[in-house]
Order: C-alpha cells, then structure tokens, then sequence
C-alpha cells in the first residue's frame, strides 16, 4: 500500500478541500486496498475482513463530521477486474447551514467497477442543514460483468430538532455509465422556496427521501427476474401498511435491465436504511452469491 | 402549399390522439395515484398534472427536446445521439422507460414513412421527443410550436387517462385542461432559458407511483 499525505494542502485554500482516491486490486484469493492517496482531512482505516478476504470492509472518515460553504470534497474509488470491496461511513454526513454565504458546498463521489469487479457504496444518511447550499454529485462507470450496491438517503433539516429546509438548495445528480453508454441518470435542483417540496407529484411535504441502486447481470436471468418481481410485490405491500404509520413512508422498488432501483420518501432516516438493508440482504446473494454480511460498525 | 399552412397542419397530425403511436396506452404514474386515492377529484388531478408539467416536463423533457431540435438544424448527429440517450436514461421506471421507447419507435417508424430521414440505430433507443425533434425540422416547426405541441399531447393524454380512472365527465376534462393551458406557456418559458447545468428534475412521488403500478391489482393502462 502506498500512501501520500500533504499535511499543507488544506491550508491552500481558505477552504476545506479534500479528496481520497482509493484503488482496490486483486490477489489470489483476495482483495487488498493496493493505491490510497489522500488530501485534507478524509481518511480511510485500515481495511476489516470480517466475511472472506475476497471483501474488504472499509470505513471512511471524514473527521470535521460535514461541509461548510465552500468545502469542495472528492472521493474515488476503482476497484480493478476481480477484485471487491464495500464502504460505509461511522456517522450521518452532513451538509452544514450557509447563511450570508455565497460558496456552495460540493460532494463528489466517483465509483469504477471493472469487469468482474464489485463496489458496495453504503454510507449513513446525508443531512441537509437549513440554509446549506449542497451539491452532491456522483458518476458511476461499471462494466456488463460489475456489481453495483449504492444508496443514499438526504434528509431536509434536523428533524429531531424541529429544523426545517426553508432556505437554500440541494443539487443532486447521478450518473451510470456501462461500458461508456449512459443508463442511468438522475439530476435534481431542489430549491427550498420551490413548491416542489409541497406537490402530490413531488415530495408531498416530505422531507427524507432516497434511493437504492444495484447493478448486476444476475438480474437479467429468468429465475432471477421472478425473485426481484416477489421483492418488488412485497415492498408494494409494505408502502400498504405504512400509510398507518406512526411515519407513513413510501417505498418501490423497479427494473431497467440490469438496475434495480428502490426509492424512498418518508420522514424518517432510520427507516430509509432498515428498508435499504432490507433489501441489499435480499439482492446481494442474487448478485454476488453471497450472503449479506454488514458491517460491524452499522451495530454501535 | 403555403409551408406555413403545412408546417401547422403537420403539427396538428403529430399531436393528434388519432395518430397510431400507442401513448394511450400508458398512464405515467397517474393511474395508481388515483387508485390509491393520492388523487381523488377534479381539482387534485389537475394539481398533479399541473406540477409534473412545471416541475419536470419544464425542466427536463422540454429542454431536451430544443436540444436535440438545434442539434438536427446544426447536423450535430453525436449531440443529437447524446440528448437522446440521456433523454431515456433518465426515465425514473421500467414503465416510463418501456413508454419511451415503444412509442418512441412506433412514432420513428411513422415519421420514416413520410421519408424523414435518420440514423437506423436510432430505431434501437428512440425516445418521443426524438421523433418531435425530427418531424419539427423537416416541417420547419419552429421550436415555441413545437414544444408547445408536445405540451399539449402529454397534457391531453394525461387528462385522457385521469378520466378513465376516475372517471371524468367531459365537461370536468375540459375545465382541467383550459386551466393547464397558462401553465404551459409558463412550461415553455421557463425551458427555453435552461442550460444543461441548470435543467433536471425528477418527481419522487410520480416514479414512487409509476413503480408501485406494476404491481396494481387490476389495471387499465399498461405497465
């Protein structure tokens, strides 16, 4: 493993910059963190084999906890041909209030699946201070023969203390690209003062919401299909039950080729996760012909 | 024929209900909002189209159909490829991005018999903004028409469906549409002074609904 730290960088700039590129390389019977260059203050620990060591675990830490204006911060990962591994973080990330600020605050997340290889992107839920000015975006390139695990929960205001998004604005985009061509793509400019937050058709005065994304051609076989259309009618009878909720929440899960996405909207972080547990635990034998094995750290 | 007479007659062909491209056939999200009771009169439904209008179709499908018109006038095939295909990968659902593709084609197929002329690979992922983008320029539609005509087309189909759902007297699908007709020029505005990093919007509610509809009990619409 090679590592490169410049203790300066981040004294550049009156900002927080950083950026943490990581490559993850095959071995016989292995994978191993091989390249890890970072910048400012992200940092990766050292990788856990807690299921096979075909699978590193890694935790990403990003100690100042979240963004201010300004912070521009970039994470890659490239996992090469046969080698795996999965990330979470220990907490929530945070998109921190930009009040008087004129400075957004960026998040860029870049994922490379070669042939064969698998990336699992299973971070905590993202909270959207009021006033933040977030622009989250992150581009995917798999392969036909990739596994893909990533979600996301965004969660509008510090709900546990009666904060509400009133002012400022969250940019999201997503991108998958598959051997170069476009599949999927999801670009968002959600402004606070837009009635899109209050539509039917929108968010319907909802302020968590998400979404759950798997590639794999594992779903394109036929048995296969049947198992995903089973998860798919018992997810429509879960959304069922919880309009009782004490939270009601929404949740669907639909197919385009090779992806799979499920989509989130409630009021409630927890419950996004548990629900995209849920269903990771379901796919990841389909996908990767083993079973789920989560993290430690999701348990403290 | 006066080619401005012709230009506006071939709009009204192309927006026409009665022209066999099959997008009746498909309720984009609405039919389980009404089946779940999301929506439940005149005036909810007229809400839900009203904000998919403003709140997508302004920002993303409008914006990519200008795109891929001045990308034919400026004969940027590869632009034109690129709209397109982003166009589709940006559909939130399987039942969007079927939508897209079966009437997309079968409007393709339609426009190749009036010898308008495009890449055959195209046949393979269309889009229906595409086959607007390409019968716009060869009949010399300039973009306001023809955005406005796209407009209305999904507006019309839409109403068309709520009213089989819920149903909808006539005179109630009339009042719905007089009333989306100020947004549409609202629609039309508001897309034309979008670039690429300020278009996109996708509604979590309408894919949520248009996913959860594959698994409606009975259906009308496809899925």
């Amino acid at each position: 493993m090679t590592t490169s730290l410049n203790l300066d960088s981040t004294k550049l700039n009156k900002h927080w910059k950083a950026n943490l590129s990581l490559t993850i390389s095959p071995r016989p019977n292995k994978s191993v963190l091989s390249k890890c260059h970072h910048y400012g203050p992200l940092r990766v620990q050292r990788p856990f084999y807690p299921e096979s060591d075909l699978c590193p675990h890694l935790y990403i830490l990003h100690p100042p906890g979240g963004f201010v204006a300004g912070d521009d911060i970039s994470i890659s990962v490239h996992a090469l041909s046969g080698a795996q591994c999965l990330l979470t973080t220990p907490a929530a990330g945070k998109f921190y209030g930009a009040k008087n600020r004129t400075e957004s605050q960026y998040q860029k997340t870049t994922l490379n699946i070669d042939s064969n290889a698998s990336i699992e992107w299973l971070p905590q839920e993202t909270i959207v201070f009021d006033s933040a000015k977030a622009n989250n975006q992150c581009n995917i390139n798999v392969q036909k023969s990739s596994t893909l695990f990533y979600w996301e929960t965004f969660c509008l205001g510090r709900l546990k203390s009666g904060e509400t998004f009133s002012s400022g604005f969250i940019n999201q985009n997503i991108q998958i690209y598959c051997a170069d061509k476009l599949i999927h793509i999801e670009k968002n400019q959600l402004n606070a003062l837009s009635d899109i937050y209050k539509s039917p058709a929108g968010f319907n005065n909802q302020p968590v919401f998400g979404s759950m994304i798997s590639f794999s051609a594992a779903y394109l076989l036929k048995e296969n299909i049947k198992l995903i259309e089973l998860l798919e009618k018992e997810l429509f009878d879960l959304s069922e039950i919880a309009k009782t909720d004490e939270q009601p929440f929404k949740i669907a899960l639909t197919q385009k080729n090779e992806l799979l996405i499920a989509r989130f909207l409630g009021s409630n972080a927890a419950k996004a996760q548990q629900l995209y547990k849920f269903i990771w635990q379901r796919l990841r034998p389909i996908a990767k012909n083993v079973p789920a094995c989560p993290p430690r750290i999701w348990n403290t | 024929m006066n080619s401005k007479l012709l230009s506006s007659l071939q709009l009204f062909n192309l927006i026409s209900p009665a022209l066999p491209i099959g997008n009746f056939a498909y309720s984009q999200g609405i039919e389980f909002a009404i089946e779940d009771n999301w929506l439940k009169n005149e005036d909810e439904i007229y809400k839900w189209i009203q904000s998919v209008l403003t709140h997508s179709i302004a920002y993303w499908d409008l914006p990519c159909l200008r795109l891929m018109q001045q990308a034919i006038i400026n004969k940027n095939e590869n632009e034109l490829k690129k709209i397109n295909e982003t166009l589709l990968a940006s559909r939130e659902t399987k039942e969007l991005w079927l939508e897209d593709q079966q009437v997309g084609k079968a409007l393709l197929k339609l426009i190749q018999n009036q010898n308008i002329q495009f890449d055959d690979e195209f046949l393979n992922n269309p889009t229906v903004a595409l086959g607007f983008a390409l019968a716009s320029t060869h009949y010399n539609m300039d973009c306001e028409s023809i955005l406005m005509g796209y407009c209305w087309a999904w507006c019309e189909n839409q109403v068309a469906a709520a009213s089989k759902t819920l149903p909808l007297g006539q005179t109630q699908m009339q009042r719905i549409l007089q009333n989306l007709m100020p947004s549409i020029e609202q629609a039309i505005k508001t897309s034309m002074t979008l670039d690429y990093d300020s278009m996109g919007n996708s509604l979590p509610m309408l894919a949520i609904s248009s996913s959860l509809h594959q698994h409606q009990y009975s259906r009308l619409f496809r899925s």
